[in-house]
């Protein structure tokens, strides 16, 4: 009986339950709001934990993990296979339909899914006090849009997660955003609208040239006979149309340079939970897109154009990393380094290689735990002493001894200090780097180079030095939820950098396939 | 389906419905009774027209021996899924514009002249869906546009209302000028053949498909011209659009409804009928005449749109603008490969296409119905039709600010939305027939129509209401505070946004059924 309903044997299974469990509890969670202020949050914090004890739960029969009994178990999935898939027909005469499944590739992104929502609900009790109940729900509504972007395996349900997630956010940065909200909210809807709509087209495209393949005759928008086909779509002109189509679509989410316009502004007028959750999983939907286009379904397309990937990554690193050396606010700091360390996961996925892959992925992984937690310190440090200027935060660590430590471990983390999560990644791909291409190897290690002294000098100015009298009133973090954040993230950055070999043997089966297909 | 009383029935219906109301009048008692008695009798005529949906196609009124015979193989008029899709297209109009109106119009007189006039405009419509002869499109055409000339006139002691209905019955008599014009030049060239039928569509489809592009007569261009005019003017597609948006302004909201959802949508199904029925083989000039306008009409709609600060001319520029989405199908249309896909077309050319046209239409027809019974609401409540009036409405008005979302996240087209599914299917048609470059205007026009959509959402939701509302207006702060949302608007929008989010998604019963409507019309 449980395992019928966890397989989805009679339609629906597991992971509609992971996508749907969220929407369904938006509007139930406003209502509470509405009737007692303050039970929307704890409503919304049990939802997420449940949403994240099943993805674990996911994981688990993914791995066979030996607590299940045998008969929960999936079993070793073929390469290049999704598991637990749960299809139903929606629009039969253009074979499209509601279809979900994972496999070494979006699992760990939805167990970061699950485990960033939750923190993020976490962070929001201290932080959020106005409108509540809307707020929750807009939260768990964002959850359903994320969760299908990683669990969708149907183009088309996969488009409509990917623009559910846009509600929500703009609403978020719009109602609790800081001081230049509404247009931020509004700069952000637009631009990503627009690259969605562009992604649309290449997904049609994707639709009519598989149509050429497919065995009925017939376009398909699943991505299981997409892969199936994938070596045959070739690389002729249209097909690179289609792959710059998508490709712009996945850039400006991801964000890189020069699409990257609206993160910045976002992330400095989002909420600081917003800013966690754009900055952890938003952007990684572009990157999951990425990935799972051009390994995927075209992967010729990726060899003809890796070069402009590559550049783009490369770009993206160098820009991000040189003008975050210049930003006064923390949080614009902080987005910059996305902007760069996302660009480490294009170069990852531009070498089309095992390591490259595994280490984009892993970048992915890391990121969406390192920038939610120092987008959660600039948060808390803004709070506390009104402001995030930099050059104003001179010798906060007296104040704020818990937070200034935190800060650090962030800082290095991110940097890519061995032994943290930013590590592994940067390893992964500089060694798939310089096989596929020393000189941007040799250019790209300036990236890194520049990170590391972005932070530093951050570091120097705000941590350490005479205090600013202005900081007087600043006080530490005091919240049982604010430790509780900062103790998870802290604890899993180090847990990624020290156990590397959990999150890679997840994905060994999706880095296999990524690179057999080349 | 054999007896013709059982398929004529919707207009029987509706007949029957329009005789009471009008009885009602005379005995005085039609304050009470009509609104309630229209809105019935439209919800049984929809729904009999329901029941018999993905039905067999049969022609009326075509045997000369006897006049009722069902199983003629030709007829003036032709019962099948088109005229079946574009009929329940009307009579859900119909429906939410009585609700809408049993409050909007409870202060005016005769009210039962006006739901009758609602009636036969609507019987019109669907006539006209069903023509299958030029003369009887003409009547019908005329059967629909005369008494929403005089609806849009009712609240004759407006000036603003007068206006715009004088306005609004000299283009349409211009427009009825030149289809008939048109007509008639297609007539001069049919019979001259010797047709014993010279108008019915049949003849004429077959006078042009003799014609190859290299042979065809400047008077075929020409008649083709005058429909085109003609129609466009309905359709409010570019350079035709420019009455639209003041008489969208100046006539009651709720006739705007249904000007903006139903009249639309008849100017279309009169063109599928004529042009893309008739003239599939002239599929190269009229695919590129729809490109060239789709690309005017939306551009303009959606550029002129943003500049708006009416929140009316707003919606009409809206509403242009997805005229030139409907428009990309149509060029679609014209287009599209023969059946090098099987299993999506395992139907006959260009029915895919329209049925992305026909689906559009229904999303487009439902999301402006909300949009403009809020329109309404608000007008009420807060007294003003300006979007900076919108400011803060959620704080008086959540659910209404709900709904209105909900309308306009789905006419910008974001998923799970009806809005979102349409436009899918359009852009799809435009890229199966190869129009690539259409469907990246469309994506372009999309993008720039974000703006004004999200910024009323803006100032619904984000913005705190403005101070100075209060004074600026006449509304004094009393009925401000009090004003109660009547039950008839809160089931129309309620009912209006339950369906943009079903069709949305569940969207494959219809649009399966628009695939057969466009089938069994392009077969024949």
């Amino acid at each position: 009986m449980i395992t019928q309903i966890l397989f989805g044997e009679n339609g629906f299974g597991v992971l509609t339950l992971i996508f749907l469990l969220p929407i369904l509890a938006a509007l139930p969670t406003w209502f509470i709001g509405r009737v007692r202020e303050g039970l929307a949050r704890y409503l919304a914090l049990l939802v997420s934990l449940i949403t994240f004890a099943i993805a674990i739960l996911v994981w688990m029969m993914y791995d066979n993990n030996p607590l299940l009994p045998s008969s929960l178990h999936v079993g070793h999935a073929a390469s290049g296979e999704w598991v637990l898939v749960e299809n139903i027909q929606w629009i039969k005469s253009l074979g499209m339909s509601y279809s979900l499944g994972i496999d070494g590739l979006s699992l760990p992104l939805v167990l970061l899914s699950g485990f960033v929502f939750f923190i993020a609900i976490l962070a929001s009790f201290k932080d959020i006090h106005e409108r509540e109940p809307a707020y929750y729900a807009m939260i768990l509504l964002l959850e359903t849009g994320v969760m299908g972007t990683f669990l969708a395996t149907d183009f088309v349900i996969f488009y409509v997660a990917w623009e559910l997630v846009l509600v929500p956010m703009f609403f978020l940065i719009g109602i609790w955003g800081g001081p230049r909200r509404e247009y931020a909210a509004i700069y952000f809807f637009i631009y990503t609208h627009v690259a969605s709509m562009v992604m649309l087209l290449g997904i049609i495209g994707i639709w009519l040239e598989s149509a050429k393949y497919t065995d009925s005759g017939m376009g398909t928008f699943s991505f299981s006979e997409l892969t199936g086909i994938s070596q045959q779509f070739g690389n002729g002109a249209f097909v690179l149309l289609i792959f710059l189509a998508l490709l712009f679509g996945f850039i400006v989410k991801v964000p890189s340079v020069p699409f990257h316009t609206w993160l910045p502004l976002a992330h400095v007028e989002a909420p600081t939970p917003g800013s966690m959750i754009l900055a952890g999983l938003l952007l990684k939907m572009g990157g999951y897109g990425l990935m799972r286009m051009s390994g995927w379904f075209l992967p010729d397309a990726l060899t003809e154009f890796a070069w402009l990937v590559a550049i783009i990554g490369i770009v993206s690193l160098l820009y991000g990393a040189w003008v975050a050396l210049r930003q006064v606010d923390m949080k614009s700091l902080v987005a910059y380094s996305s902007v760069g360390h996302m660009g480490i996961v294009l170069l990852g996925v531009a070498t089309q290689t095992q390591e490259g892959f595994a280490g984009a992925q892993y970048m992915q992984i890391a990121h969406g735990i390192i920038s939610p937690l120092l987008f959660f310190l600039a948060g808390t440090i803004g709070h506390s002493a009104h402001t995030r200027d930099i050059p104003k935060l001179r010798g906060f660590a007296k104040n704020m001894p818990i937070t200034a430590a935190v800060l650090v471990f962030a800082s290095f983390a991110s940097a890519g200090l061995p032994g943290l999560a930013g590590f592994w990644s940067e390893l992964l791909v500089f060694v798939a780097l310089f096989k596929w291409a020393q000189i941007l190897a040799f250019i790209g290690i300036f990236g890194i180079v520049f990170t590391a002294a972005y932070y530093l000098w951050m570091l120097q100015r705000t941590v350490f030095g005479d205090k600013n009298p202005e900081l007087a009133h600043a006080h530490d973090v005091s919240h049982w939820s604010q430790y509780a954040v900062l103790g998870l993230l802290s604890l899993f950055t180090l847990v990624l950098g020290l156990f590397p070999d959990w999150l890679l043997k997840l994905m060994t089966e999706a880095t296999a396939f990524f690179a057999s297909q080349f | 389906m054999s007896n013709i009383a059982i398929i004529l029935l919707p207009f029987l219906i509706l007949i029957g419905t329009m005789i009471i109301c009008l009885l009602l009048e005379a005995f005085n008692i039609a304050r009470k009774f009509t609104p309630p008695i229209t809105i019935i009798g439209g919800f049984l005529a929809l729904y009999s027209v329901i029941l018999s949906v993905n039905g067999d196609t049969v022609h009326l009124f075509g045997n000369p021996d006897d006049f009722l015979d069902i199983n003629f193989p030709s007829g003036i008029m032709v019962i099948d899924d088109f005229y079946r899709f574009f009929a329940i297209i009307f009579l859900i109009v119909l429906v939410f514009v009585a609700i809408s109106s049993s409050d909007y119009m409870k202060t005016d007189h005769n009210l039962g002249v006006y739901y009758s006039l609602l009636i036969l405009a609507t019987i019109g419509m669907m006539v006209l869906a069903a023509a299958n002869d030029l003369l009887l499109i003409f009547v019908a055409w005329e059967l629909a546009s005369l008494p929403v000339y005089s609806l849009a006139a009712y609240q004759k002691s407006r000036a603003e209302t007068s206006e715009s209905a004088l306005k609004f019955f000299l283009i349409g008599a211009m427009s009825s000028a030149f289809i008939l014009f048109g007509i008639s030049l297609i007539y001069g060239i049919t019979s001259s053949t010797g047709s014993s039928t010279p108008t019915s569509l049949e003849t004429v489809v077959t006078s042009f498909t003799d014609l190859s592009l290299s042979n065809f007569s400047p008077l075929h261009v020409l008649a083709l011209m005058f429909l085109f005019v003609g129609f466009g003017y309905k359709m409010a597609a570019v350079p035709f659009h420019a009455w639209a948006v003041d008489v969208y302004q100046g006539t009651p909201t709720a006739i705007t409804t249904y000007l903006a959802a139903g009249s639309k949508a008849m100017g279309f199904a009169a063109i599928m009928r004529i042009v893309i029925e008739g003239l599939t083989d002239l599929g190269e000039i009229w695919g590129i005449i729809f490109a060239v306008l789709a690309v005017l009409t939306m551009t303009l709609g959606n550029v002129v749109a943003l500049v708006q600060t009416n929140i009316k001319r707003m919606l009409a520029y809206s509403s242009i603008a997805h005229a030139g989405y409907i428009l990309i199908a149509l060029a679609a249309a014209a287009n599209e490969p023969v059946a090098s896909i099987s299993g999506l077309i395992d139907i006959s050319v260009g029915s895919f296409s329209i049925a992305a046209a026909e689906f559009h239409i229904l999303t487009h027809a439902v999301m402006k119905i909300v949009a403009f019974t809020v329109v309404i609401v608000v007008s009420f409540s807060v007294g003003s039709e300006e979007i900076n009036d919108y400011a803060g409405l959620r704080k008086r008005h959540p659910w209404i600010v709900f709904a209105m979302t909900i309308a306009l996240l789905s006419l910008l087209g974001v998923p799970p939305l009806a809005g979102f599914i349409s436009k899918l299917f359009i852009f799809f048609s435009a890229i199966y027939a190869d129009l690539i470059w259409l469907a990246i205007i469309g994506v372009l026009n999309s993008a720039i129509s974000v703006y004004y959509y999200i910024r009323v959402i803006k100032l619904m939701i984000l913005d705190p209401p403005a101070e100075e509302l209060l004074e600026s207006h006449t509304v004094s702060v009393e009925s401000l505070k009090t004003y109660r949302i009547p039950m008839s608007y809160a089931m129309a929008i309620g009912i209006g946004v339950i369906l943009i989010i079903l069709i949305g998604v569940i969207p494959e019963a219809i649009f399966d059924f628009a695939v057969n409507a466009a089938t069994s019309f392009t077969r024949t």
